[in-house]
């Protein structure tokens, strides 16, 4: 092929590389089936133990040298190989070429399978006695990750590079895609991966604590990998929705897209599973319980990942996804019939039964009448789970739905809201007085008592949260009348339903911090489910204001004619860029107010090449305010009056779009094939101006031979329009005209979103009080378990 | 008796409380979400978010940016054309968009769609292993 002639030949070690990659994968399927293989023989001997140990670091290591191989071919340009070629490009910053690592597929996977490495290797040390079938169930899921990556691999190397068995280094990629070249990139899946890879610890845990026979003890083992998981878990669920916030222009941060949902069902059943531990650890009971929300959250993430990889949701989800390979497709939906169905036989055959033996061994009091935190935590675990129920459900409907006949239906964003409300109504009240439950049973009249004096302080803060939100330009002013849908088809007014979730809000986070207080420094790092707690009430706070009191406009703007939007005069400034294609493009608008202050906004703006066509890449800007985001987005600029040129005969009148055109004659100058001839198209053009004003026209717009080929003139229609000639076809001697306009249109939306800056520091605390609280309840070897038993404290989150 | 009053009732109200609560999802579900339908079914429907997916018929876009309203003829599965009608935000380049969902329902023979769900062909598309636009797994 001439096309690969001047390329350079790939040099050997690249080659080397991609080979090393691929057999360190294959190396890995081996050595994590040895290690599962060495765990699960029925004679132990301890040469048994460390070759599974040997075999599942050196299994470990083999993903480790796989993903470090494929960021040198990244950074190093190699793009040979197709993955690389797809992903990267040459002029891409460094930190792009290493998030294109995971920017698709096969390189998610590898990190999937990386992270689930990462916590593996640091979870075993501590495992025990429950160190060989932990080992197992966590070299099995490892192996067949690793036996999805053989065949989803980023080591391939294009065909079309191939020649007389030399491979050609083509000198650039096709490139990231555009919107996904953003900082958030690099930091947002490398974290949610890490969650998700953490996952497999609580899994593997209750796998080995049902086939090892001891279901007492791994609750204490699991604590603190399960508080670790939620936050890591949580984090990255934040930094998704930062993320869609910062980037996509429709300025919320939580669509219920499957993608989010896959994501939220684990961590909503881990959290249950954190509250579950705290009961086990402190009573010995639910057991059972525990052990299938260990094993849950990690189904629940398979389960999820095939959903979206499967094509089954094609319909629902905004983001296209990459139909897998079909035996990767095969591998993981056998791998997920495999879990689920042994999971469930382990569970029933085995899980229940130990578990009854191991309560009934424990002494148990009978429960007296009244509230205690017991009771608390089984009806919030109850809602909770009951919420993953709900966005599992919620995300399996289309699925659910065409199974039963038809095409199917949808959840949709408001339908999420009406369900969910019912089941978090509920538990901020629980998570409000859980503080102030014990082990031991109060009454409601003693509950009241504690409890009444934070509630009656909320109301009231509710009361200010409502003054200081008396702003027409941020606040509520103006949103008196708004409704809402309610269930069965009803309205609710707006105003009545904000405050009673910003009460709900207030109350957890007020009942929390006095706790705290109250419990002071001698509770320490155990602290932390309260900070957590307090974190999870302001993200949901600054959620709840920020699209609850969201004020939006949309309009077209163009240069010269300044807008009306929420109360400001935008007008469009110009264009900052050094060219079309800079990457740190702007469009600058302004922004003013009543007052005449003057707010400067430049969302990003550049194109780039797409075949033929031209795409432009738009970002929105964001005001950062301490009451209130000012929320501007740019959506690509139209600069076309027709989506498509209109192609016209000499004599033919056309209306499109409102505007008539009739082509009148083409006529000549010069000599054909001579520089400098024009075709001269003559046409008569009538076209909306102005709302009012209507222009009619004459106009010659032609294209001139020059040196370089044929150029079309650019010729005014009145002072609102240019008229650009495309292809002349000469058997038939029609022409496609375009009409631009001669100030492009900017669509762009203003979102004005209250307290939006409370998710950002909510988001921070959360992770802060789970990680808190993992680290308080790590493993310590050689002390007492005196905290467990003595329970000053409320534990966990 | 014997099993209700060993049975402690902590778990009898906690039985209760899902079984009432995971029906009450059911219900809601099946009577709320929304329906895909085919332009066939559109015509006999109700319900007003309809979910209406098909090809769009590039060459019959027209897009008037004045008022803000974009015309094309969308294709079904079953290969049914209707006229879209759509008011509302505006998604971004339809000229370069395949398959899209358009949500509405049908009004005097038209689609009237209040929003549209784009689906934004991968860059990659030609490729033997399309990529995702966004990065697999989660967002």
């Amino acid at each position: 092929m001439d096309l690969l002639q001047g390329l350079p030949v790939a040099e050997p070690w690249s080659l080397t590389a991609g080979s090393i990659g691929r057999g360190s994968i294959q190396a890995s399927i081996g050595l994590f089936s040895l290690a599962a293989l060495a765990w699960l023989l029925p004679k132990r001997s301890k040469l048994l133990d460390r070759v599974g140990g040997s075999s599942f670091f050196l299994g470990s290591l083999g993903l480790f040298v796989a993903i470090i191989t494929l960021g040198t071919l990244f950074l190093r340009n190699q793009f040979q190989y197709q993955y690389i070629f797809n992903h990267s490009d040459a002029d891409i910053p460094v930190y792009y070429k290493v998030a294109a690592i995971w920017t698709a597929q096969q390189g998610s996977f590898l990190l999937w399978g990386v992270s689930s490495a990462i916590f593996g290797l640091l979870s075993l040390k501590g495992t025990g006695d429950y160190r060989r079938w932990y080992g197992f169930a966590y070299a099995i899921f490892l192996a067949s990750i690793s036996g999805i990556l053989a065949y989803e691999s980023p080591f391939n190397i294009m065909k079309d590079v191939i020649q007389d068995g030399k491979v050609f280094v083509p000198p650039i990629g096709d490139g990231m895609t555009p919107s996904l070249q953003n900082y958030w990139v690099v930091v947002h899946p490398p974290v949610i991966f890490l969650g998700f890879g953490a996952l497999t610890v609580p899994f593997a845990y209750a796998v080995t604590a049902m086939l090892s026979g001891n279901v007492k003890d791994w609750a204490k083992q699991v604590r603190p990998w399960s508080l670790a998981t939620l936050s890591i878990l949580g984090l990255g669920l934040c930094m998704g929705g930062l993320w869609a916030y910062e980037t996509q222009g429709w300025g919320g941060f939580w669509a219920w897209d499957p993608v989010e949902n896959v994501s939220l069902v684990p961590w909503l059943l881990m959290a249950t599973l954190t509250h579950g531990l705290i009961v086990q650890a402190a009573k010995g009971k639910w057991i059972a319980s525990n052990l299938l929300l260990s094993g849950l959250p990690f189904i629940s993430f398979v389960y999820g990942t095939f959903l979206t990889r499967s094509g089954l949701l094609d319909k629902v989800s905004v983001h296209s996804f990459a139909s897998m390979d079909k035996s990767a497709l095969v591998i993981l939906r056998t791998f997920l019939a495999i879990l689920a169905t042994a999971f469930a036989v382990l569970f029933v055959a085995r899980g229940l039964k130990l578990a009854k033996a191991a309560e009934a061994a424990t002494p148990m009091k009978e429960s007296a009448p009244g509230v205690d935190r017991e009771n608390t935590y089984r009806f919030g675990m109850l809602l909770l789970s009951m919420l993953a129920v709900v966005v599992a459900l919620g995300m399996s409907w289309p699925v659910i739905t065409a199974v039963r006949g038809g095409q199917g239906a949808r959840v949709e964003e408001f339908l999420y809201h009406l369900v969910v409300v019912w089941f978090f109504v509920p538990l901020m009240l629980m998570m409000a007085v859980a503080p102030f439950l014990g082990w031991k049973p109060s009454s409601w009249k003693e509950i009241w008592a504690r409890v009444g004096n934070q509630l009656v302080f909320s109301v009231g803060l509710t009361g200010f949260v409502f003054v200081g939100l008396q702003n027409d330009e941020w606040g509520v002013v103006g949103l008196g009348g708004k409704m809402l849908n309610g269930p069965l088809n009803s309205k609710l007014p707006l105003l009545p339903v904000m405050a009673l979730l910003i009460f709900l809000c207030l109350f957890v986070a007020l009942t929390g911090t006095w706790r705290a207080i109250e419990l002071g420094r001698k509770a320490g790092l155990s602290l932390g489910g309260f900070v957590a707690h307090f974190g999870l009430a302001m993200l949901l706070g600054g959620l709840i204001l920020s699209r609850g009191f969201e004020r939006k406009q949309q309009e077209m703007i163009q240069e010269g004619s300044p807008v009306q939007m929420l109360g400001y005069q935008v007008a469009f400034t110009g264009i900052k860029a050094k060219d079309l294609f800079d990457r740190d493009g702007q469009a600058t608008f302004t922004m003013t107010d009543g007052k005449g202050g003057v707010t400067k906004m430049t969302p990003g703006l550049y194109y780039y090449e797409q075949g033929e066509e031209l795409k432009s890449q738009v970002w929105p800007f964001v005001v950062v305010k301490p009451t209130h985001d000012i929320y501007f987005a740019l959506h690509s600029p139209i600069t076309d009056v027709w989506e498509k040129p209109i192609s016209i005969k000499p004599g033919e009148t056309k209306i499109t779009d409102g505007v008539k055109l009739t082509y009148v004659r083409q006529t000549r100058t010069g000599q054909p094939g001579m520089s400098g001839t024009k075709f001269i198209s003559e046409m008569k053009i009538e076209v909306q101006e102005t709302e009012t004003k209507f222009g009619k026209y004459t106009i010659r717009p032609y294209l001139e031979l020059g040196p370089d080929g044929v150029k079309p003139s650019i010729t005014p229609v009145g002072t609102q329009f240019f008229a650009v000639l495309g292809r002349m076809d000469a058997s038939d001697r029609s022409v496609e005209l375009r009409l631009l306009f001669q100030r492009p249109l900017y669509p762009v939306e203003l979102f004005i979103k209250p307290m939006t800056l409370l998710v950002w520091f909510g988001t921070g605390i959360l992770t802060l009080g789970g990680l808190m609280s993992a680290f308080a309840r790590r493993a310590r070897r050689k002390r007492a378990p005196a905290a467990e038993a003595t329970d000053v404290v409320p534990q966990g989150i | 008796m014997g099993i209700l009053k060993r049975m402690k009732t902590g778990a009898i109200v906690t039985a209760v409380v899902a079984t009432v609560a995971f029906a009450g999802v059911l219900v809601a579900f099946s009577s709320n979400a929304s329906p895909y339908v085919t332009i066939e079914q559109a015509k006999h429907s109700s319900g007003d978010r309809l979910h209406l997916a098909g090809t769009v018929d590039q060459k019959s876009i027209s897009h008037d940016v004045r008022a803000r309203t974009l015309r094309f003829k969308l294709t079904d599965d079953t290969g049914a054309k209707v006229q879209v009608v759509h008011q509302g935000d505006m998604p971004p380049n339809l000229s370069e968009v395949k398959f899209v969902v358009a949500v509405g329902k049908m009004e005097g023979g038209d689609f009237r769609s209040t929003q549209m769900i784009v689906k934004c062909p991968s860059k990659y598309e030609a490729d033997k292993n399309s990529g995702a636009n966004k990065p697999a797994g989660g967002k």
